[in-house]
């Protein structure tokens, strides 16, 4: 017991490393490689609103028209960083900054209706007709007035408010704010549940939408499901984009070249689906095919595991009872073989008719193999020596013989039938159009699909780690008894 | 010529099995009480199926999809050679733990001394099963430059002029000489009388 909650320990250490191996090499295949869109292990530059912020505004200050665009996505987030520098800034850069950050001030919404502007008696009536000095005039104004709410703990307090009720001011209030609220908004997001997450969810997604410009939306009608749906898909967005309009330290920056790389985004994806912290249509897609597969998969197990040894035991035991043992032997072992190459003909191109065809055929394949190999370990123990005493014996003897020494060998070929079982499978569904796992992995491989490959790829990881283990455990217990 | 291509990648597969096989299982004894690096390896074996393996080794190392379909079927019998020989009932044998301790050469080769010797030459058996599997499956996969043409598997889904009573004709002659050759490989040997310690 104690040996197996050890080995189950280690087990996450060693998949984590096989994980890495595993990225490292389906992502270097050529049709992934176009859908990778940040660094594989380590990013070199990570990205910050801070960053992001002083690259677009150089760029602006330099005439180029794709930067005051940056600048604009960028929004709020980009805000602290240039407010904090906007005194030092002579007359000229601020007018161009002003100006490019136009738009902005348009999408807070504080511009049709400035009250600041209003009140110091600079109102005007279309907010598109807005002069140059006036641009000026409202973000010198909005720095007196919105300067000390960018920071986390403000716009933690102001999320947590809208989150629980719609209320009109606090809404103006982080529509003020923009892109700079993302992060808490993201955050506040949480786990989908209820209703009322239902709710939460849909008072966020306006704001998230409004700020990234995306088409985020929750539907008056929305199910749980359909909600968790749209938050994962929210959330995803934010693994790639979100780090542009996030406040990093220099620690954060430092983690970033880390957590900012296509391996981390998968990792931290795969462990919020793993929590059902997210909902992933692809994850219920591959549920539901390897349900199909599984019958497959399940016959093959079956038949090397249980019919093949018994096929085996049986054949062995009536042969130790022969006289021309040895020219029996040739003879069962060539028939085991042409056995075992029909099961692969078959697999690859099996015959048409009903579903209990294809099990039958899956049975048949994992039988002789387990047959195959079983048969040649018994028959290299049980040499002329063992078939000489044990001739003289009766059945019940040869019986507890046969199955004293296959009994060990059946757990050790458990977890290494993993792989070419999976292999069978998969060529019997592609050659029969049956819909499973196959044709998704398939797919999956066409499109460069590495996550859907990694997760394949992770389940059968961890069903060779499963069987592995109880094939340990029971190997463990056999070799106790014998020490006894 | 129609299984030419399956018979090259079985020969390389069975090289780099018997090449490979044993230094894997010796590892594996000497490693992390024994187990550890077999289990490991069987994890990765159960992981990574060969269908990823051959393209990216073809394209990475240049090679061709015949020799890539040998050295990825190769390396995965030769894990399955290192379990067979690691395995708790051929790791615990007292003979060959305690020549291990003593550092003598004969022992090296642990397989050839493992209780699973058996089922070691089965494995070899079965590489030529196992790279007809992984030629069908790439060519379901149909990436353009890694269908094995001529190949037993891509015929087999392609669904032309193999037939079965060939298929299996030719499959269990193959079977039969790489187990052949196997048996010969790995034979029983009498093992050497250990030096003694004081001359």
């Amino acid at each position: 017991m104690l040996e197996t909650l050890r080995r189950l320990l280690w087990s996450v250490p060693f998949l984590g490393a096989l994980t890495v191996g595993l990225f490292a090499l389906l992502t270097s295949l050529e049709t992934t490689q176009a859908q990778l869109r940040a660094p594989r292990f380590y990013n070199p530059s990570p990205t910050s609103a801070q960053l992001a912020a002083e690259a677009a505004v150089v760029g602006v200050l330099s005439g180029h028209v794709e930067a005051q665009s940056r600048l604009v996505a960028l929004g709020g987030a980009a805000l602290p960083s240039i407010l904090a520098s906007w005194p030092a800034r002579p007359l000229p850069e601020r007018r161009v900054i002003a100006d490019a950050l136009w738009p902005v001030a348009e999408r807070m919404g504080l511009s049709n209706d400035n009250f600041w502007l209003r009140a110091s008696g600079h109102a005007w009536a279309d907010a598109t007709s807005a002069k140059s000095d006036e641009k000026l005039l409202f973000w010198e104004r909005y720095r007196d007035e919105h300067g000390s709410d960018f920071n986390p703990l403000t716009v933690q307090r102001l999320v947590k408010r809208v989150a629980t009720r719609d209320a009109q001011l606090r809404k103006r209030e982080l529509q003020a704010l923009d892109t700079y609220a993302l992060p808490a908004l993201i955050s506040a997001l949480g786990r989908v549940a209820d209703q009322q997450d239902v709710e939460r969810c849909r008072r966020l997604m306006g704001y998230i939408a409004r700020a990234t410009g995306e088409h985020f939306h929750i539907e008056a009608q929305a199910t749980v499901a359909m909600t968790q749906r749209e938050v994962t898909r929210v959330r995803v967005y934010w693994d790639e984009w979100g780090p542009q309009w996030t406040q990093f330290t220099p620690f954060d920056r430092l983690l970033g070249r880390v957590i900012q790389t296509e391996y981390a985004h998968w990792l931290i994806r795969s462990v919020r689906e793993f929590s059902r912290f997210d909902h992933n249509v692809q994850t219920d897609q591959l549920v539901a095919r390897l349900a199909v597969s599984s019958r497959l998969l399940g016959a093959c197990l079956l038949g090397l595991v249980v019919i093949g040894p018994l096929l085996s035991s049986a054949i062995l035991v009536i042969l130790l009872g022969a006289r021309a043992y040895r020219i029996e032997r040739i003879g069962l072992r060539l028939a085991l073989t042409a056995a075992l190459v029909l099961a692969s003909a078959w697999t690859l191109r099996p015959p048409q008719g009903s579903w209990h065809f294809l099990i039958a055929s899956a049975v048949f394949s994992g039988s002789a193999f387990g047959a195959f190999v079983l048969q040649r370990e018994l028959s290299d123990r049980l040499d002329w020596r063992t078939h000489h005493l044990l001739r003289h014996r009766g059945p019940i003897a040869r019986v507890v013989a046969v199955g004293r020494w296959i009994a060990p060998a059946v757990p050790t070929l458990l977890p290494m039938a993993v792989a070419p079982v999976f292999t069978w499978v998969m060529c019997i569904e592609l050659t029969s159009g049956i819909n499973g796992i196959s044709p998704l992995v398939l797919g999956a491989y066409s499109r460069g699909d590495w996550t859907m490959l990694m997760t394949v790829s992770l389940l059968l990881g961890v069903l060779t780690l499963v069987l592995q283990l109880l094939s340990d455990a029971m190997l463990g217990d056999g070799n106790r008894k014998v020490e006894s | 010529m129609l299984g030419l291509s399956t018979l090259v990648a079985t020969l390389i597969a069975t090289a780099v099995a018997v090449a490979l096989g044993p230094i894997l299982a010796r590892m594996a004894i000497y490693w992390l009480s024994g187990h550890g690096v077999s289990n490991l390896l069987v994890q990765a074996r159960g992981l990574l199926l060969p269908v990823f393996g051959v393209p990216l080794l073809a394209r990475g190392l240049h090679l061709p999809v015949t020799a890539a379909i040998g050295v990825v079927v190769g390396i995965s019998q030769a894990i399955a050679i290192a379990r067979w020989g690691a395995r708790p009932a051929g790791g615990m044998d007292p003979g060959l733990l305690g020549t291990l301790s003593l550092g003598s050469s004969g022992a090296a080769w642990t397989a050839r001394k493992s209780l699973a010797r058996g089922a070691i030459v089965a494995c070899l058996g079965g590489t030529w099963i196992e790279v007809v599997g992984v030629e069908a499956l790439l060519t379901c996969f149909r990436v353009t430059g890694l269908i094995p043409l001529g190949s037993v598997g891509a015929e087999l889904v392609l669904g032309s002029v193999v037939t079965v009573p060939f298929l299996v004709l030719a499959g269990t002659c193959a079977i039969f000489l790489t187990e052949m050759l196997g048996s010969f490989l790995f034979q029983r040997r009498p093992r050497r009388a250990a030096a003694p310690l004081v001359r």
